[in-house]
């Protein structure tokens, strides 16, 4: 233990020393060239190392997963668009893709309007009342995803063994005199997909909130008065006055959730792992890579995934430059 | 928009020199030993282990090395993973796999062994001759298509075995049956008399479904016969021919899905966790009789039950079936040792780890049966786990549990999965194992 800690400050002191010693003698050659050329090649030399880094750490091997994608299952010979054509093929994929756009336009869409409807109404609760209720609310965002599906296999939790139900839903089903039910095996209608999904805006209504909340108290009053005196009821002044001028904060807060749901593992993984008809993607390349071994396909399931992932990146990260034009 | 094209200019750049770097795949080598055997090196006094099982599991294997650390000097350092399928691939991958691992699935050796990332047994140790003292069918487990062995056993578990609670049983009096309708009939007395034959939980968080495909193995090898086993698990038959589906569906009508015939029913099979399942057999009066489960469960009982077993519980063999094979065969499953390092301290512990004499200390702690059966008996700690022993060498025909012979899409994946949804009551019988026999890699 002692000589973990030491070995991190050491690392930690090396680290940020070299780096600093390398900028400083990097600097310093730039700085002997002649006149104009000095200020052509800094900032390139200044953003080197952060490119390098990137490449060698992100780009390199993401390449190298689109390279495999192609490649058998050893990774020893290209197999053409085999991995693909696979993939479509099955039924299990299909239902796994199926399940993740359901979870993305789900629960983004209730974490916001939960996030939202918490925000207006704590809004008008006195301080005191207004920080506890969004406390209580932002509490869960603490709680990681495998925490939090723990705790929610306890909730769903069914013991059709006759003695007491320690599960809460099925305590109160059984409570009203009804017969438990195993929550996590109902796939009709996907009532287990809709029970996962809960977990997930539990987890996220909190982080909606506290954004929502700051973009709302922005909302200048005098904008809200006018609309008042002009007549419009409250109703009128949310949907017509308050809602476009948070417009932005609600995309950027509907999109980073978004992206966080399409890589949805966690909570999947530990409640069902896929089971009753409740599979996602990432769950899929979890079982494909670790579980059989199978590099190609396993790569083939994240590819789909990043490709599905980029338009919506774009997307955000123009929405906040937009933003930042804005202001 | 200028900046835009610059900046998409410079991924592109980026993403190109990515490729150029990374555009090459692993190279073929290994492809399944037939080379010439390496040659041993010297050791470094140090050997890692990586296995499966836990503390307090792992105690016993710890004891049963003093006596050969002690001898030999080499320092011996066991790391227990709970998550060693994932563990081991991606040690492997990266290149830095322990010394030995200890396998608890012959699939995943014999996938390692045919990669050429394990050591072909016979580079270090004689084959032939633990060959003749393992219990016949142990190591064609890990034996891979090309004839070369892998692994040597050196840990077995027999599931074949049927548990009840001694003092409730013969109160209610209950005799153990020897054959399919003596407990078929046994279990109609129970419901008659009011009580619940069975419990079955197979849960297992992200490892449910494997107390269920046991079950099925069972079946198949009574009903149809080891030679059917084989054949199944090799899939020179499909998953889905008429005589697995018979079996499955044996188990269904005979067991699993008779009303009254399961505490909770046929959804509690699902939701009741497998390590707690066998508890109901000792509440008072008990919710169940009988228990079908590996030898290893005894270390899920409630501690009092634990504390006298021969008095608290009976065994019996899960019986033959009359109108099946003639014989009374074996399902078990075990650990096997498998080396990636070929240096003379790995040969001396691979040696002795497959010996028959391996293990003495370890019978001596419990939860923990030989391989061989020439093993000593009296060794082991009490007279009921010397019961189980003399089943698996008695016993007519020992087979590996199937699930760990598939490849791990089926074995580990749809097996699971879909005999859930079998019981669950989300597909027929049909449907899932016809899905599963289309899972099945080419």
């Amino acid at each position: 233990m002692g000589i973990k800690l030491l070995g991190a400050v050491i690392a930690i002191i090396a680290g940020v020393g070299g780096i600093t010693l390398l900028y400083f003698l990097l600097n310093a050659l730039v700085e002997r060239l002649p006149g104009p050329w000095e200020n052509r090649i800094k900032p390139y030399i200044f953003i080197a190392p952060a490119v390098l880094v990137v490449g060698l750490f992100l780009v390199y091997p993401a390449v190298q997963t689109v390279v495999y994608s192609f490649a058998n299952d050893e990774s020893t010979r290209f197999i053409g668009f085999g991995n693909y054509v696979d993939l479509f093929g099955d039924a299990g994929f299909r239902s796994a893709l199926l399940n993740n756009v359901l979870w993305i336009v789900i629960v983004p869409t209730l974490s916001v309007v939960v996030g939202l409807v918490v925000a207006i109404f704590a809004d008008r609760l006195g301080p005191r009342a207004e920080s506890f209720s969004k406390s209580l609310i932002f509490l869960p965002m603490a709680i990681s995803f495998v925490g939090a599906g723990t705790i929610w296999d306890f909730v769903y939790d069914a013991n059709l063994t006759g003695s007491q139900q320690i599960g809460l839903l099925n305590a109160v089903v059984t409570a009203f005199g009804g017969e438990p039910v195993v929550w996590l095996q109902q796939s009709q209608f996907s009532i287990n997909d809709f029970l996962l999904m809960n977990i997930m805006v539990w987890l996220q209504a909190g982080f909606a909130m506290v954004l929502l909340s700051a973009a709302i108290k922005n909302v200048p009053d005098d904008t809200i008065e006018a609309a008042r005196i002009d007549g419009a009821n409250e109703v009128k002044i949310f949907f017509q006055v308050v809602v476009p001028q948070i417009w932005p904060t609600m995309i950027v807060v509907f999109t980073t959730i978004l992206i966080l749901v399409m890589k949805i593992f966690d909570i999947v993984y530990v409640l069902t792992n896929g089971r009753s008809d409740t599979e996602v993607i990432a769950n899929l390349f979890f079982k494909q890579l670790f579980e059989f071994g199978n590099n190609g396909t396993a790569a083939a399931v994240v590819v789909v995934l990043m490709l599905a992932v980029i338009p919506l990146m774009i997307y955000q990260v123009r929405q906040f430059r937009l933003e930042e034009q804005g202001r | 928009m200028a900046d835009l094209r610059k900046s998409g200019l410079a991924v592109g750049a980026a993403v190109l020199s990515a490729a150029l770097l990374s555009g090459c795949l692993q190279s073929e080598e290994g492809g399944g030993g037939g080379g010439a055997p390496e040659d041993t090196a010297e050791g470094d006094g140090q050997i890692q282990i990586l296995g499966s099982f836990p503390a307090p599991e792992s105690d016993g294997f710890e004891a049963a090395l003093a006596d050969f650390e002690a001898q030999s000097g080499i320092e011996v350092t066991y790391v227990p993973s709970t998550d060693f399928t994932t563990e081991i691939r991606t040690r492997v991958q990266g290149g830095n796999p322990p010394d030995i691992a200890l396998f608890p699935q012959p699939g995943l050796v014999n996938e390692l062994g045919e990669s050429g990332d394990l050591l072909p047994l016979n580079d270090l140790v004689d084959v032939g001759s633990i060959e003749q003292t393992l219990i016949p069918g142990f190591l064609d487990a890990v034996t891979a298509e090309n004839g070369d062995v892998y692994a040597a056993p050196m840990r077995m578990a027999v599931k074949s075995i049927t548990w009840y609670p001694t003092p409730a049983f013969e109160e209610a009096g209950y005799t153990a049956p020897t054959t399919w309708s003596e407990m078929v009939d046994l279990t109609a007395q129970m419901r008659e008399d009011g009580n619940t034959p069975w419990c079955i939980g197979a849960e297992a968080g992200a490892d449910t479904g494997w107390v269920l495909t046991d079950w099925v193995e069972e079946m198949v090898l009574r009903t149809a016969g080891p030679e059917v086993y084989d054949q199944w698990t090799s899939h020179e038959i499909p998953f889905n021919d008429p005589q697995i589906i018979a079996a499955a569906q044996r188990f269904a009508d005979d067991i699993a899905f008779t009303e009254g015939n399961v505490a909770g029913g046929r959804q509690a099979i699902l939701t009741t966790p497998f390590d707690v399942s066998p508890n109901g057999m000792f509440d008072e009066p008990p919710t169940c009789y009988l228990h079908r489960q590996g030898s290893f469960v005894t270390s899920f009982f409630p501690d009092e039950v634990q504390s006298d077993l021969a008095a608290n519980v009976g065994t019996f063999v899960f019986p033959p079936i009359e109108d099946g094979y003639d014989g009374t065969p074996i399902l078990g499953s075990g650990d096997m040792a498998a080396a990636f390092v070929n240096d003379s301290d790995v040969v001396e512990l691979m040696e002795f780890m497959s010996s028959a004499e391996f293990g003495g200390p370890w019978a001596e702690a419990g939860g923990w049966l030989s391989p061989h059966a020439t093993f000593d008996n009296s060794l082991y700690a009490d007279d009921s786990t010397r019961e189980i022993a003399a089943l698996a060498q008695e016993g007519d025909v020992f087979r590996f549990d199937g699930s760990d012979l598939m490849p791990a899409e089926v074995g580990a994946g749809t097996f699971w999965d879909e005999t859930v949804a079998w019981v669950g009551g989300e597909k027929d019988l049909e449907a899932a194992f016809t899905a599963i026999e289309e899972s099945w890699p080419e």
